[in-house]
This record gives C-alpha cells, sequence and structure tokens, in this order.
C-alpha cells in the first residue's frame, strides 16, 4: 500500500508544470466549482452579474489562499524542495469540484448552502476563541469524536459537500505527511495545523469581524473586503513560496523595485489620497475598510510599477548589459522567460488589486500602464525622444496622483485641480531628466537619444540640472499662496540638484521627495 | 522503513482511522439536510 502511494507520488512530483500554467490549472477548477456551485445552490442570482464580486474576486481569492496556505504547512512539515509541495498540492486542487456533486447528490438537485461557519456568541478573546478551537477539533464536523450527531459544534445542516471535501482532505494529506516523512510526530503537528489553517479559512470573516470590528467593513462589503484581505494573504504566501522556491533569484527581483523609486511613486500616490480627502465635502473617517483599500492601492501602484521595471528590463536588455550590469537579467539571475513570468505576474496582481480598489482607481493605473508600455515597447519606443519621454513619466506621475485622489470615494476626475496637473506636468518633464545620467554608456551604444547622449555627458549634464533647477525654482511661483513657505527650501533644493546632478548622480531623489511632500503640508 | 514502536503505530493508526471515520460520519448526515 505504502509503496502504492509513494509510487503515485514520484509520478505527480516528476511532472512539469510553468508557474503561468499552475495558475491556468488552478483557474480552471475555481470557474468549474463556481459554476457548479451556481447549480446546487440553487439560488437563480448566484449567476446573475450584480453577484460577478463572488464569482471572480471573492471565490478566486479564497481559493488561493487556501492552496498557498496548504503548501506552506505541508512544506513546513516535510521539508521537502517547495517544487514538490506545488506539484503535489496542484494535484490536489481537483477537490474543490467535489461539495457541489455532493450537494446534488445528497439532495437530489434541491438546493444547499455554502457558507463560512460562525463563531459561537461569548468568544471575544483569545483564551475563548482557543477553546472554542480546541472543541472544534474534538467535536467539529472534522473533529477526532465527531460521529454526524448533529450539535452547535457540528452544524451537519450546512456545507455538506464542504464538511466531505475537508474529510477526503484531510485523509490524502496525513497519508501523504505518513508515507513521506515516516514520523509520528510530524504526522499530529500536520493534523493540529491542518485543523488550524481549516478553521481559520472556514471562520474567516467572523475572525476579522472580531479583530478589526465594525470599521473593517466585512458587513457591509463583504465580497471586496473578503477578497482584498484574501488578496494580501495570497501575495504574503506567494512570497515566501517564491522565496523557498529560489532565495538569490527571490531577491534579486525584489531589489530590482529600487527602493527610493518605489517610495517616490508611493508617495505620489498619497499625495493624491490626501488631496482626495481634502476635497471631499463630508468627513471621512479613518476605519479599517479605508486602510486596507489604501493598503491594496500602495500594492497596486507598486506592481503596476514592478511590472514597468521587468518589462523595461526585457527590452533594454542591451542597455544594461553596459550601464546596469547588476540587474537581475544582465547579470544573469534570472532567464528571459522568468523575468517574463515576472512581468506578467506584477501586471495581473496591479489589474487585480485596482480593480477591487474601485473602477476610477483601476482604469488611472491602466491608464499608466499603458504609458510605460508605449515608453518602453518597440514600435513606438517614448524612451527614445527627449523632453518627450520626460513628458511620458510626468504623465504617468500625474495619473498616479489622480489615482490617489479618485480612490476617495465621491471624487470625480474633473474636482482635480487643473492648475496642478499642469504644474506636476511641466515641473516633472523639467525635473526627472537626472534618470538618463545613469544609462549615458548603454544609450549611447543603443543609439538612444536621450539629452546626454545628444549633448556630451558633461553639457548634458548641465542642461538636465538647469531643468531640474528651473523646475525647483519655478514650484514657489506656481503654487504663490505659499511663496514665503516654500522659496528657501526651493532654492536649497535646486542647489543640491545641480550639485547632484553634475556630481554624483541618483543621491537626489531623497530631496526631492522630502521636497515635494512640504507642498501640501 | 523505519521501526516504530507501539505508541506510534497505535497513534498514525488512530489518526488514519478517525480520518476515514469523519468521511463516512459526513456522509451519512445527508439525512439532517
Amino acid at each position: 500500500m505504502i509503496t502504492f502511494i509513494e509510487k503515485v507520488i514520484t509520478v505527480i512530483e516528476a511532472k512539469y508544470v510553468s508557474a503561468l500554467g499552475w495558475i491556468a490549472t488552478f483557474a480552471s477548477f475555481v470557474i468549474i466549482r463556481n459554476i457548479l456551485e451556481g447549480i446546487s445552490s440553487g439560488s437563480g442570482s448566484f449567476l446573475s452579474q450584480k453577484n460577478f464580486e463572488f464569482f471572480f474576486l471573492h471565490s478566486f481569492t479564497f481559493y488561493l489562499a487556501s492552496f498557498l496556505g496548504l503548501i506552506l504547512i505541508i512544506n513546513l512539515i516535510t521539508k521537502d524542495h517547495i517544487k514538490k509541495t506545488i506539484l503535489f498540492v496542484l494535484f490536489l486542487i481537483p477537490i474543490i469540484i467535489t461539495p457541489p456533486l455532493a450537494d446534488l447528490a445528497a439532495t437530489g438537485g434541491n438546493q444547499t448552502l455554502m457558507t463560512y461557519r460562525q463563531i459561537p456568541p461569548g468568544t471575544n478573546n483569545l483564551i475563548e476563541m482557543s477553546q472554542y478551537f480546541f472543541n472544534y477539533i474534538l467535536h467539529g464536523p472534522n473533529g477526532i469524536l465527531f460521529f454526524g450527531e448533529s450539535t452547535s459544534l457540528s452544524q451537519v445542516y450546512i456545507n455538506y459537500g464542504i464538511r466531505i471535501e475537508i474529510a477526503i482532505l484531510i485523509f490524502i494529506l496525513l497519508l501523504y505527511t505518513y508515507v513521506k516523512t515516516k514520523s509520528v510526530t510530524k504526522l499530529l503537528w500536520s493534523f493540529l495545523l491542518l485543523q488550524l489553517g481549516l478553521f481559520l479559512m472556514g471562520h474567516f470573516p467572523y475572525i476579522i469581524n472580531l479583530i478589526f470590528g465594525k470599521g473593517s467593513g466585512i458587513l457591509s462589503r463583504g465580497d471586496t473586503i473578503m477578497s482584498l484581505l484574501y488578496l494580501f494573504v495570497s501575495t504574503l504566501f506567494a512570497g515566501i513560496i517564491f522565496y523557498l522556491y529560489d532565495k538569490k533569484k527571490t531577491w534579486s527581483v525584489i531589489k530590482n523595485f529600487r527602493i527610493t523609486r518605489t517610495l517616490n511613486t508611493t508617495i505620489l500616490l498619497f499625495i493624491g489620497i490626501i488631496l482626495g480627502i481634502k476635497n471631499v465635502d463630508q468627513y471621512v473617517s479613518i476605519n479599517w475598510e479605508l486602510i486596507f483599500f489604501i493598503l491594496a492601492a500602495c500594492l497596486s501602484n507598486i506592481f503596476c510599477w514592478g511590472w514597468g521595471v521587468s518589462y523595461n528590463d526585457r527590452k533594454d536588455e542591451k542597455i544594461d548589459i553596459i550601464s546596469n550590469t547588476n540587474r537581475p537579467l544582465p547579470s544573469k539571475t534570472l532567464s528571459l522567460e522568468e523575468n517574463n513570468f515576472t512581468s506578467k505576474l506584477f501586471l495581473g496582481l496591479s489589474y487585480l488589486y485596482g480593480f477591487i480598489v474601485g473602477y476610477a482607481f483601476f482604469v488611472m493605473i491602466l491608464i499608466k500602464s499603458s504609458l510605460g508600455y508605449l515608453y518602453s515597447s518597440d514600435f513606438f519606443h517614448l524612451k527614445k525622444y527627449p523632453i518627450l519621454s520626460q513628458f511620458v513619466i510626468a504623465c504617468a506621475y500625474l495619473t498616479t496622483i489622480m489615482a490617489g485622489f479618485l480612490l476617495i470615494s465621491g471624487n470625480l476626475i474633473s474636482d482635480f485641480p487643473v492648475k496642478l496637473s499642469l504644474s506636476v506636468l511641466v515641473l516633472f518633464t523639467l525635473g526627472v531628466g537626472f534618470k538618463d545620467i545613469k544609462d549615458y554608456q548603454g544609450d549611447k551604444n543603443q543609439n538612444i537619444r536621450t539629452l546626454p547622449v545628444i549633448f556630451g555627458l558633461e553639457r548634458g549634464k548641465k542642461i538636465i540640472g538647469a531643468m531640474g533647477t528651473l523646475a525647483f525654482i519655478l514650484i514657489p511661483l506656481i503654487f504663490n499662496q505659499y511663496f514665503y513657505l516654500l522659496i528657501i527650501p526651493s532654492i536649497i533644493c535646486a542647489i543640491l540638484y545641480f550639485y547632484f546632478t553634475n556630481k554624483e548622480n541618483y543621491k537626489e531623489l531623497p530631496v526631492f521627495m522630502t521636497y515635494f511632500l512640504l507642498l501640501f503640508l | 522503513m523505519k521501526k516504530h514502536n507501539l505508541i506510534g503505530v497505535l497513534i498514525i493508526s488512530f489518526l488514519i482511522a478517525m480520518a476515514i471515520k469523519n468521511i463516512i460520519a459526513n456522509i451519512l448526515t445527508y439525512k439532517y439536510l
């Protein structure tokens, strides 16, 4: 028996699936499950358009978080290479289509309910919660002492199919850990961790409600908040899984985000958010719901930037071989295919987060990524043209600010101050020229006509410095109501900017940022 | 295969038996639907 199971496991582990293939297989089964669940739950509204959030976001992110968590739990116990665990868990995914099938078989097509389990009233703190968890392990529907009786703990009147699914899952996983590790303690650990994981996922919205209270928005905007939280969890788990898969590659991808630039785009987003909060007439209460949304907006924005970086890396590989040898592609840390995957993953995550945050925000992220595409892609390759390339970047910065602005509900794009948008465009067009300095050698080699390439490095630096200085001097003139507040720091920054661009470059960003923040205080 | 002591074998059999018991017990709850 055990040798047979071992053979099956070896066959599964010998298979190959690409990361995108894993996601596609997973998604296919989730779609099948959702359709079947629509039939077995028997509510006609399930497949209606207003329930699309459940169909496309809530369920997907729920299963994603669950299965990524399962990968981590199993891997923690078996200590295998995570690649093997990932393949085994993919093999387990079809199990999610059993609950609706079991429901249909048991009821003959009558509607049955699948829902989260409620935490019993009177469970408010961690001690009471652990007591409840202990009872759940003993008498819950997959407890040690459960024999099919109907109690408040077993709740046998709901989730018929799901309970069977989980019972089968626990059985398979116990066999798997035993065959893999042959250790009794590890078997007990895996049983306990599985129960804990299933407990958390089964009670998720009620646990969130317990932790964050009514401000979490879980009661008013269930599907949206749930998908967001699951997506946070999934992102974290996926990050850990990538790290376990290949530490070196994951680090190189993370380092490639470059903290100064990431901070820059996040600060721009926050400027938009602050403007948005100021613009709304009524008082915007800072609750957990808003914090979740802002966090998701930041992640969406950062992943959009991450996509821009990896996409641009692919297009600029020849330049980076000369001027940025430490980046993942030129240093051969990532292959071209892996780079392709990370860029797709980041773009997908960015859109997904953006879409959950809100429609207007999503559109802004869409515009930003379109600009990024036109900037780097071969056909128009806007990066090649001086001034225009800086203008495109300024546009992307403006959309970032607008995205933050539109994140606060009640704001319309027509409310966005025109003066601000124009000045952002002008100032950043003048100000972002410094980015071309460090790529000078590579750009020259590939015939990309940036300012330093056209005028030579020394003169190019002076021109860029002068443009940036002009931008800094313009700031107090444009925002003349704060003239006296801004004039001194802006002159200091202008001098520093000129000094930095003409000496060693790339140190000016912190100055830049601290400065721009000042504007809105 | 590594040799187990008696307690180990008992725990393993118990957990596997429990898992099988739970599959059957849950299937039999169809009467409460």
